[in-house]
This record gives C-alpha cells, structure tokens and sequence, in this order.
C-alpha cells in the first residue's frame, strides 16, 4: 500500500519537475513589451551600423568631438537635450537647455565650429544668429523692449534696411 | 522444513519491500531536490550599463610608428591601442583601457606607451602585455596632446583649462615645476638635450628643464605644431599654416590648402573646387612640411620657399591624425572612419 502511494507520488513529482523544465526553457527568450510603460532613463545613445554615435538624448551630455579629441565646453557648462553627430562621431547641432543661465537653444555646427544659434533667454529675448570667419555674421532678434536686425562683413556693420 | 521455506520465502519479501522503497525514497528525494533547484532558478534580465563616452568604435584618433616604418599604434575612442603593419590586412590588440584615447606617445627601449585619456589622465601601457603600468591623473579635465622625448624620458601635456604636467619617466615619473612665466602655456616639443617648447598666447618659450633657465622667446601667432631640426616653427591657424624663422624672428610664408579636391565617382574624376578649407595637422622636417585637412587632402610643400610639390588625396574620411617615419620617407595618415593610409614619400 505504501510502496504504490510513494509510486504515486514519485510520478506525480515527476511530471512536476517536467512542467518546470518546460517552463525554464520556453522562459528562455524574453520579449520586453515597454509600449505602454514610461521609462525613466539618464540618457538614450542611438548607434548606426558601425557602432558610431548618431544622437544622443542625455542629462547631462557628453563633452563636443572634434578631430579625435573632444573640447571641454567650460566650466558650470553643463548642457541637457538631444544632440546630433554625423557619421564620423562629430558633433553638429543640438536642441539643449543649460544649467547656468537658464537658455534653451538649438545650435547647428559646421565640421570645426559653431555657425548658427536660435535661443531665448529665460527673461525673454529670442535671438537668431548666423555667422562665418572673418567677422561674417546676421544677427536677428526680438525682445520686450525691441528687436534687431544686424548684418555684419568682415567685421563691419551693414545697414541692410535703407539699401 | 515447509515452515522454514515460507519464513524465508517472507523474510526475502520484506527484504525486496525494504530495498524498493529505500530506491523510492531516494528518488523521491532526488527529484524533490531538483524541483527545488528549478524552482529557485528564477530568471534575471540584466540591461548592459550604457555610456555615453567610449562609443565610437571606427574613429582612429592617434597614430604613432612603432618601427621604423610601416608598422604603427593606432588608439581610437573605444580606449583600445592596435599594432599595424602595412602589409598586414589584421590588426594586433595591445591594449584596452576602457576610457577614450586621444593621443599617445611610445618609447621603444621600454615598450611603454603613454596615452592622453578623458578620465584617466595619462596612462602608461605596457606593450608587451599590454597592462597599466601607472596612471598619472590631470588637476582638470583631460589632455588631448601629447609630447615626448625617448632620449631623455621628459613626458609633457596639458589640459583644457590651461595646467601644463612636465615628468621626468626615467626617475619615477617625478613632476617637474616650471616657471611662473610660462603658466597657461603648453609644452608642443621636446629637444634631446632637455629645452622644451612652450606655446602661449604671447607666443613661444623654449625653457630647459636641467638648466631651469629660458632659452629663447618668440613672438608668434596661431598654435605651434612642430619643430625643425634649426628650431623653426611649423605654425598653425585654422586655414592657414605658418613656417616661422626663429634666427630672424619672423614669418617665412604662410599657405592655405588650395583647391579643395573632390573626387566624384560617377565620372572617376577630382573635381577642384577654389575654396580653402581648415589644415588640422602638420609635420615639419629638414626640406620638406606635411599639411593634412578637412579638404581630405596631404600636401606636401617646399619648406624654403613655401611652394606646394605635391597633392596626396586620402579616403573619403576626415584626417586625424599623421606620423612620419624616421627616415622620413613614409608617412601615416588616419581618419575618423578607421582608414590608415601609408603615404610612401
């Protein structure tokens, strides 16, 4: 009588062990369905092919490349939102709001440098600047107590509105 | 004799009832344990920690020979350090520091390279085996040049808030102090015989470390790239380079990069285009200066009269980084797409 119950049992505890096998192996792959969740992330790095960096979302961001370097944006520089990189990893533009002075803007870089800014300062004054080497520059903007207009070349001031 | 035989015959019943359920047991307990086991086999996911330096596992970001020629270093932002040899089609892994590389420097005679990171400072790589063999951290920021003389063992760099480091290798990596003169300079070149160039923005201080005392001061502009073996400078400013002669105290010549050449496939021709664009690095020798830029070209110019000799085009990616070989009759070239490109002279 005991020795069929303890048969009964062992049986028993083997198609347990079985359902917990199967179960271990079709757990295996797990698929993250996150459609519906709110992630709370520091930073999101989107890669191309190569493995190089194309955009970056990211509080705070990392320091600009350069030519197999990267600069050092200064001190209290700290810069948060998205920033774009081309092919080779370089920095070229970005949509960041600083910790120091409160701006938020939208900047587009050349290969070595800077070359148009679109801000507003958190008082209220909205600028969009464009400008070269050698002094080039178109410098537009609107606050509470006015706007402008300026046309710089080559380090002289243009009055655009009477020509 | 029947009464022995039945009590035997019950005796080795109970023997087999005994032992089947002491097997039953046993399994029981084996299959009981393994239930345990699966069961506390819960599965964890782990998400690999992500950063938002050391990404980029193409771009070269120095090169320096280790040979003669046509074997080199190449490091890269991923912190690895390769060996590359021309002719080779694989490359060798010497190193991984696991922190962005920026520049190195190599001393054949102790198999040691020295590497400018982002968050390490300088680190010093066997070559051999490739560990760390000492870590020399920075006060501020990072150093993105590097400057060394084998002979001597006087290692120098300096960080982006303008703090210069001068060690002596050869006695214990001791740092040596410079002049109040020569603060917010950066030391750009190294002599055998101990003067070191500093670079400033009232121009350029050689000062020698064993004698501790200046040398020479010149009034220069744009940023000193290399040194002649006269002890003229090879100046650079955005689009423009410089040959500065020390003895007269004065520029030579200045050039730009002229007709930004551009290759178009579809027609398999160069299309030069009158624009000039920026020079990102140069090597000075005994007649000849070396100039790669943002046009993707090497151009090769008459150091006495400044006349360009010849066009070099590179790959399609942005120029890096150049060495040239001892005898000066090669030249590398990497990019910011992980080509190298060895240019015979």
């Amino acid at each position: 009588m005991k020795n069929k119950f303890l048969q009964i049992i062992l049986i028993a505890n083997v198609f347990v062990t079985l359902g917990l096998l199967i179960y271990i192996i079709n757990s295996h792959h797990v698929e993250l369905d996150l459609s519906n969740e709110i992630l709370k992330v520091k930073g999101l790095v989107v890669t191309d092919s190569t493995g190089t960096e194309r955009i970056i979302i990211g509080a705070h961001l990392p320091p600009a490349q350069s030519f197999g370097y990267r600069f050092y944006r200064g001190d209290n520089s700290g810069v948060s939102g998205v920033m774009l990189y081309d092919h080779e990893g370089q920095e070229r533009g970005g949509y960041v709001t600083d910790d120091s002075y409160g701006n938020i803007f939208f900047t587009l870089d050349s290969k070595v440098s800077q070359r148009v800014l679109f801000m507003a300062e958190p008082q209220g004054a909205a600028t969009l600047k464009m400008w070269g080497k050698n002094g080039n520059e178109v410098n537009l903007g609107a606050s509470d107590e006015g706007s402008w207009l300026d046309v710089s070349e080559n380090g002289k001031k243009k009055n655009v509105l009477q020509q | 004799m029947k009464d022995r035989g039945w009590m035997f015959q019950k005796m080795e019943k109970r023997k087999m009832y005994y032992n089947n359920r002491k097997i039953n047991l046993y399994s029981l307990a084996g299959i009981l344990f393994l239930s345990i086991i699966l069961w506390s086999c819960k599965q964890e996911i782990s998400i690999k920690k992500g950063r938002f330096t050391a990404v980029n596992p193409v771009s070269y970001t120095d090169v320096i020979y280790k040979a003669d020629r046509d074997t080199v270093f190449v490091s890269g932002f991923d912190g690895k350090i390769h060996e590359v040899i021309k002719s080779e089609t694989k490359q060798q892994q010497i190193a991984a520091i696991g922190d962005e590389i920026y520049a190195m420097a190599y001393d054949k005679r102790k198999s040691r390279l020295y590497a400018a990171t982002l968050n390490s400072g300088i680190v010093v790589v066997n070559t051999k085996d490739g560990s760390v063999v000492k870590q020399l951290p920075l006060k501020n920021t990072w150093a993105k040049q590097l400057t060394y003389n084998s002979h001597n063992g006087i290692l120098a760099t300096y960080d982006f808030k303008g703090y210069h480091y001068v060690w002596n290798t050869n006695e214990d990596f001791n740092a040596i102090e410079t002049p109040k003169v020569l603060q917010g300079t950066r030391p750009r070149y190294i002599r055998d015989n101990g003067d070191i160039f500093f670079d400033g923005k009232q121009g350029v201080i050689v000062w020698n470390y064993k004698t501790k005392t200046i040398i020479q001061k010149n009034k220069t502009s744009g940023h000193l790239i290399d040194v002649d073996d006269q002890n003229n400078y090879l100046m650079l400013s955005g689009k423009e380079f410089s040959f500065f002669d020390t003895k007269a105290d004065s520029i030579v010549y200045s050039q730009k990069h002229p007709d930004w050449p551009i290759y178009v496939a579809d027609k398999d021709t160069t299309v030069k285009v009158p624009l000039h664009l920026e020079i990102i690095s140069g090597i000075i020798t005994t007649y000849t200066i070396y100039t790669c830029g943002l046009d993707k070209s090497l151009r090769k110019w008459d150091k006495q009269s400044g006349e360009l000799m010849n066009t070099y085009l590179l790959s399609k990616n942005t120029p890096s980084a150049m060495d040239i070989a001892k005898d000066g009759g090669q030249l590398v070239i990497v990019d910011l797409g992980g080509n190298i490109q060895f240019q015979e002279l």
